[in-house]
């Protein structure tokens, strides 16, 4: 998996293990806030017009390029994984002020679905922990018509 | 035949890509040359994207002028309003000369004072102050609530 924090810096495969899977609940949770679960659009809406940044196209995400609801995820999640990553510089010695390497620091996944949408949406990040927390098992009756 | 579809791609990439740009420059500029500092100004890009912007006014510092720009795209308007935040900085000409791309339209600075560039952020438990006085930081550190978020200058 590649995933690039929002300066286009490709994160380091071994820091990537810091990140705990997610759960499919969230992923329905999240799915259901950016499209009411694909029925208002695609799944995770990744990728929209006016939307183009050097985090994105690291991923392999190009502007206007459509993509199967599978992909889509898969590509939504290296997306926010970036988002959740802190990157602290470190400065070459000479004090030239240039940055020679990163420490990274993985901030969970509600820091990471918040920073994907960029606060667009007030209150965005509590509405799908909300949504996650409310989730029930589904039971036969719910079936019913 | 592979060769002349990536070169396509990548022209394409780069006409959206300057399309874009070009936009953005225009919009803040407009901000700068109306000296419409600290006012907050939105104007829509058809139906479905936004701009908004703020000039924060100019900071000189080792004998250098800089225009700042608090700035948020939000697209998707119709189906998930998504936010795409940049601090512009912009030379005494008007030249573009980067950006901190920041993660949270929170996060974007509120106004300068002398070389120091002010931010409230409200859901933080301190605010913060970055200072230019040696010029632009490679990286800013927008610290909230005990946590680093380091925002690296992208020229």
């Amino acid at each position: 998996m590649t995933v690039a924090d929002r300066n286009g810096n490709i994160i380091p495969q071994n820091e990537l293990t810091m990140v705990p899977d997610i759960s499919v609940n969230l992923v329905k949770a999240w799915s259901m806030q950016e499209s009411h679960a694909g029925t208002k659009g695609s799944i995770l809406q990744v990728n929209n017009n006016g939307d183009f940044t050097p985090d994105k196209t690291a991923i392999g995400i190009t502007k206007g390029a459509t993509f199967s609801a599978n992909m889509e995820i898969g590509l939504a999640i290296s997306y926010a994984i970036g988002k959740g990553f802190t990157s602290t510089p470190n400065y070459a010695a000479d004090k030239s002020g240039k940055i020679e390497s990163r420490n990274w620091t993985w901030n969970g996944w509600e820091k990471a679905i918040k920073g994907y949408n960029g606060g667009g949406v007030k209150k965005y990040g509590e509405y799908v922990m909300q949504m996650l927390n409310e989730s029930s098992k589904p039971k036969p009756q719910n079936y019913n018509k | 035949m592979r060769t002349i579809f990536t070169t396509l791609a990548i022209a394409l990439l780069n006409f959206y890509t300057w399309g874009d740009k070009q936009t953005i420059d225009s919009f803040n500029k407009h901000l700068i040359e109306n000296g419409k500092k600290g006012k907050l100004l939105k104007q829509p890009q058809g139906m479905d994207e936004l701009y908004q912007g703020k000039y924060l006014g100019q900071i000189t510092a080792k004998k250098r002028t800089y225009h700042i720009v608090a700035f948020t795209r939000i697209f998707n308007l119709k189906n998930s309003p998504t936010a795409e935040s940049h601090i512009f900085l912009y030379d005494k000409s008007l030249n573009y000369m980067g950006n901190y791309y920041l993660t949270l339209i929170d996060e974007l600075p509120s106004y300068i004072i002398g070389q120091k560039l002010y931010f409230l952020n409200t859901i933080c438990d301190r605010h913060l102050i970055v200072d230019f006085k040696k010029g632009i930081p490679p990286a800013i550190n927008l610290k909230c609530n005990g946590e680093n978020a380091y925002y690296e200058f992208h020229k």
